[in-house]
This record gives structure tokens, C-alpha cells and sequence, in this order.
């Protein structure tokens, strides 16, 4: 606690406004330097000193005015950290359930669902289907959340770090799974990601996942989210330049 | 005035609320200053005109850290530990823009003050 009464009115009067505490002791740490250099520039007295500062209240109310200008990411790091850190896990596998539901019953509902004629197409058309399907679950889903997390920071005018941490995040996420789609018959007592859409006279289709990212499909799948943070950053910039040029 | 421009709300124009981040961020784009030093170059920069709290050249500094556009470190400076300020590349550039908005306001209200093509009263003596 400051020995300084001036000090203390300020640290009295932040206190009042639950501010980070970190934040109101970095700001009085300063205050405090300040105060000393005002002491000993020409032999200034104490009162002079003072008056110099400001009014306690005044300057209090400064610090808490510029506080709660911030965007609320950007006065709770915390919430950041959970938003741009933790989210993109629940976002992505959330999008993922919906796309794959989506994908597979928009077209003609539950009762005939996408795969349902794939036993009339013949066995290599299926299987593209099949790839073509598991691509655009894992795909579009990661496209989806990278732009919302995204927008979300230019909304809160947060540090460009946060889209980088979310977007690298779905990047790893969205480069994992990869799928196999085989034409041959599923044994009886095999288990099949989509086998009650599947036709079993078609064969096995199935995602899998991997810590190798070896196969052209997953490094795709792990460059898109960072794409489009690269985007995002890069319109960042253009339109502060088209600030300057205007 | 720098006083009052401290304390305004957000939802004044610009060329008012900016006022204490231009003159900042002008000065720190010469040097990385700390706060007092900060406030000695204010004063000698506008001759003194201007009055203002010291105090509350602290909390403008950090809102501007906290959008980017300073960044800080503590350095030791002739024996004391100091918290020194710098413009970051996207202060700079919010310098620049702020910097021709300004010129702009200052020309338009001294023709105004003037009594340029359209500022003349209409009834004149």
C-alpha cells in the first residue's frame, strides 16, 4: 500500500470499480515513478507536486474510463483465451455434426437419405461420393469456424495473436481425420461410421484418425483455416492502408 | 482543452476524442519516451499551452498499448526502473491517418474563422 496519501486516494477510488488488479498496480507503480521524478525535478514541493498530478479522483476516473473502452475480449484475457483457445474444439466438432447431418438428409430427408442410391450408381462412383462426402464434412466445417473466429476478433479488436491461435488450432484439428472409403463387403460384426445410411452390398467407409499428416488431402485440410487467418490479417492491413492512402 | 479532450466520451467526434492519442503517438514516433518524459515533451512541444492532470497521460497510454498501436517494456533508465513506451507499425499508420484528419479540421474551422467563400455573414454591415 502506498504511503503517499495522493496515492492512496487513487488506489482507494479504483478500488470501488472491481479493475484487474494487475492493471491498477502497473498503473500506481507508474504514478508512484512519476511522483518521485516530479519531487526531484527542480526541487519541487510536495504540493506542487500534487497539483501537478492532477485531482485524485480525476485521474482515477481517467484510468477507469480508458479501462472500459476496451472490448470486453479485450479487458478479460481469460475469456479470450477460452474463446480463441478452447471454443475452436467444440465449434469445429459441433459444425462437423451439423454438416455431416446436413450433407446427408438435406437432399430428400431421413427416410432417403444421400447414400441410399449410391447402390444403383456402382461400386467407384460410391466411393468418390464417399471421399468427396468426408472431405466437405471436415472442410466446410473448418472454413466455417476460421471465419467466425475471424470475424469475432475484428469485431472485438483484439490482438491478431488470437486468430492465429484459433485458426492454427482448427488447422491441427481439421488435418487429423482423414477417411478410407473400400469396396468390399462389411464383415457382420464390424462397425461402420455411417452404416445405417450405407449400403452394405457397397463396402466400408469409414473415418479414421492420424498423427501423421502424410497424404495430400490432410495437408490441405491443415493449410485451409490457416489461409484464411493469413486473409483476414492481410485485409487487416490493406485497410489500414486504404486509411492512410484516403 | 487536453484536460477536457481526456475526459470525453467516446461517442464525440473523433477530432476532439483523438486529440490526446495524436499528440502521443506523434511524440513517440520521434523516440521511446516514458511517462514523465512524455509530459516534459508535451509541454515543451505546445510551449506549455497546454494543462492538463499528469495522472491521466497513464491511462491513454495503456488503452493505446492495449489496441496495438504502443508497445512498453521496463528498462533501466540513469539508475531507475522505467516503463518505456513505442509506436508499434499500426500506430504509426493511425498516426498518419489521424494526422491528415486533423489538418484537415484545423484548415476547415481557420476558414470558417476567416470567413471563406461561404462564411461570410449574411448580414453584413
Amino acid at each position: 500500500m502506498e504511503s503517499q496519501p495522493w496515492l492512496r486516494r487513487v488506489r482507494q477510488r479504483l478500488a470501488k470499480h472491481a479493475l484487474p488488479p494487475s492493471y491498477v498496480q502497473r498503473f500506481m507503480d507508474e504514478l508512484a515513478d512519476h511522483l518521485q521524478d516530479l519531487k526531484e525535478e527542480s526541487m519541487s514541493t510536495q504540493t506542487d507536486a500534487i497539483s501537478r498530478l492532477g485531482e485524485p479522483e480525476q485521474v482515477a476516473e481517467a484510468a477507469v474510463v480508458a479501462y472500459k473502452r476496451r472490448s470486453f475480449l479485450g479487458r478479460h484475457p481469460l475469456a479470450a483465451l477460452l474463446v480463441f483457445g478452447v471454443s475452436p474444439v467444440i465449434s469445429l466438432v459441433a459444425l462437423v455434426a451439423v454438416v455431416i447431418a446436413g450433407l446427408l438428409v438435406l437432399p430428400d430427408g431421413w427416410d432417403k437419405p444421400l447414400f441410399a442410391g449410391l447402390s444403383h450408381v456402382g461400386p467407384s462412383a460410391s466411393v468418390a461420393v464417399a471421399y468427396l462426402f468426408s472431405l466437405l464434412t471436415v472442410v466446410i466445417p473448418s472454413i466455417l469456424a476460421s471465419i467466425l473466429y475471424c470475424w469475432l476478433a475484428g469485431r472485438s479488436g483484439i490482438n491478431k495473436k488470437w486468430v492465429l491461435l484459433s485458426c492454427t488450432m482448427l488447422a491441427v484439428l481439421a488435418a487429423l481425420p482423414s477417411c478410407e472409403a473400400k469396396v468390399a463387403l462389411i464383415p457382420a460384426d464390424s462397425w461402420a461410421g455411417l452404416r445405417p445410411w450405407w449400403p452394405d452390398s457397397i463396402g466400408h467407409f469409414y473415418y479414421f484418425f492420424t498423427r501423421t499428416f502424410c497424404n495430400p488431402r490432410q495437408l490441405m485440410q491443415l493449410l485451409v483455416p490457416l489461409a484464411i487467418a493469413w486473409w483476414f490479417m492481410r485485409r487487416k492491413r490493406e485497410q489500414g492502408e486504404m486509411q492512410l492512402a484516403s | 482543452m487536453y484536460k477536457a479532450a481526456m475526459r470525453t466520451k467516446r461517442t464525440n467526434p473523433d477530432f476532439l476524442n483523438g486529440v490526446p492519442e495524436l499528440l502521443l503517438l506523434s511524440l513517440l514516433s520521434r523516440r521511446p519516451m516514458y511517462g514523465y518524459e512524455l509530459v516534459q515533451a508535451i509541454r515543451a512541444s505546445t510551449n506549455g499551452t497546454l494543462d492538463f492532470g499528469e495522472g491521466c497521460i497513464y491511462p491513454v497510454l495503456h488503452r493505446l498499448e492495449a489496441e496495438g498501436m504502443l508497445s512498453s517494456r521496463r528498462e533501466t533508465v540513469a539508475g531507475r526502473s522505467r516503463v518505456i513506451y513505442r509506436v508499434t507499425s499500426k500506430g504509426s499508420k493511425q498516426l498518419a491517418s489521424t494526422t491528415t484528419a486533423w489538418q484537415q479540421i484545423v484548415q476547415a474551422i481557420h476558414q470558417a474563422l476567416q470567413g471563406g467563400e461561404h462564411g461570410k455573414p449574411a448580414l453584413a454591415p
